[in-house]
């Protein structure tokens, strides 16, 4: 398959030395000269080598500073660099790069500004652990509520975006840790297409992110995220004004 | 309040600003904070030389023991800078993140710049 001239694949990484070759060949194998923008978030191991012995742009964090602060990262870098349609992906090997195509071809055909791949649109493959399973359905339906658009997979870091969605992702409105339904309503605020579409997604081979107690706080952190940005549509709409001449037509 | 307390107080209140001052001479404390801490010293001072002021406050607020008043308005202005600390770092958490990212940023185009000219 080939993308669209300015085309960038932003993939956030944290100690994936074991899989980040892996995802790179699968990103190439689908994908015909694209660009790869690796975001190593200080990682105690090889990876940011291997993705450079494999012809990939490295970013490498001068210090830990966590998956939305490394996915930011690669915005800026996208957007510092005239890229038109960004995708970001993971580098645990989660996700499939043949989805590629289906999550890219709304923001192509112009359809959506930002594409969200679910697992669970054709969920045969991903089978999350029960308190996960909940958590993404409570998130799922406070989506679906607060925009009228059927949100399945609010979590997902499966994602194709066109520039003007990127260029708010480099403001201060994308979140400083986690990326998830907080954003998506902020977004849809802002008058953004959301589309979410089925993607192939397996699970994750190392532990999740979360474990017991920090997918409490989650929780509640989302909670609170969502309660605040409920009254932020003002704020967000001003950022963009500010941020950006093109969104002031 | 007996002569004891209020030798204590005083010399509480003056190890505070010494404190304080010796900080701000170091550059280890900033002008803006360093200004709270000065009236908390002088609140402690008065509080030390005038405690019927205190006496006169709480019965003005209705609280029984003029110690409580004492802690309530100690509590409030602690909960007021720890908003305020939390405010600071919040930001400063934000200034050092959009740093870290153009550092990165810049590195990589530095690194590229350096291989286009070294051949």
């Amino acid at each position: 398959m080939d993308l669209p001239g300015k085309t960038i694949i932003v993939i956030p990484a944290y100690n994936e030395a074991k899989n980040i070759v892996k995802v790179i060949n699968g990103v190439r194998k689908t994908l015909k000269n694209v660009q790869i923008l690796i975001i190593d978030d200080f990682s105690n191991d090889e990876t940011s080598f291997l993705a450079k012995r494999n012809n990939v742009t490295t970013l490498r964090h001068p210090f830990n500073m966590g998956y939305a602060s490394s996915c930011q990262t690669g915005f800026k870098y996208a957007y510092e660099n005239g890229y038109e349609i960004v995708i970001q992906m993971d580098a645990d090997g989660q996700h499939e790069p043949e989805s590629i195509q289906n999550l890219i071809e709304p923001v192509i055909k112009n359809e959506a500004d930002l594409c969200i791949g679910s697992r669970f649109l054709n969920g045969k493959i991903y089978k999350p652990s029960i308190p996960r399973k909940i958590g993404m359905f409570l998130l799922g339906r406070t989506v679906t509520f607060f925009t009228k658009i059927k949100i399945t997979d609010p979590t997902s870091g499966f994602q194709a975006f066109n520039r003007k969605v990127l260029r708010v992702y480099c403001t201060d409105i994308y979140p400083a840790k986690y990326p998830d339904a907080d954003l998506i309503i902020k977004m849809h605020f802002a008058g953004f297409r959301i589309m979410e579409i089925p993607v192939k997604m397996y699970p994750n081979p190392n532990k999740s992110m979360h474990n017991f107690f920090s997918s409490i706080f989650y929780m509640i952190e989302m909670a609170v995220s969502i309660f605040i940005s409920l009254f932020s549509k003002t704020y967000i709409l001003k950022t963009i004004m500010e941020d950006n001449n093109e969104y002031k037509t | 309040m007996s002569i004891k307390l209020e030798i204590i107080g005083i010399a509480a209140s003056l190890i505070l600003a010494a404190i304080v001052i010796y900080l701000l001479r170091n550059k280890r404390l900033k002008e803006s904070y360093a200004i709270f801490w000065g009236v908390i010293s002088v609140i402690t001072i008065v509080i030390a030389l005038w405690y019927n002021g205190v006496k006169i406050l709480t019965k003005f607020l209705d609280i029984i023991s003029p110690i409580n008043g004492v802690f309530f308005i100690a509590l409030f202005l602690l909960a007021i800078l720890s908003l305020y600390f939390s405010v600071q770092f919040t930001y400063i958490s934000k200034k050092i993140r959009t740093l870290a990212q153009e550092n990165t940023i810049l590195r990589e185009k530095l690194e590229n710049l350096e291989k286009k000219m070294i051949p």
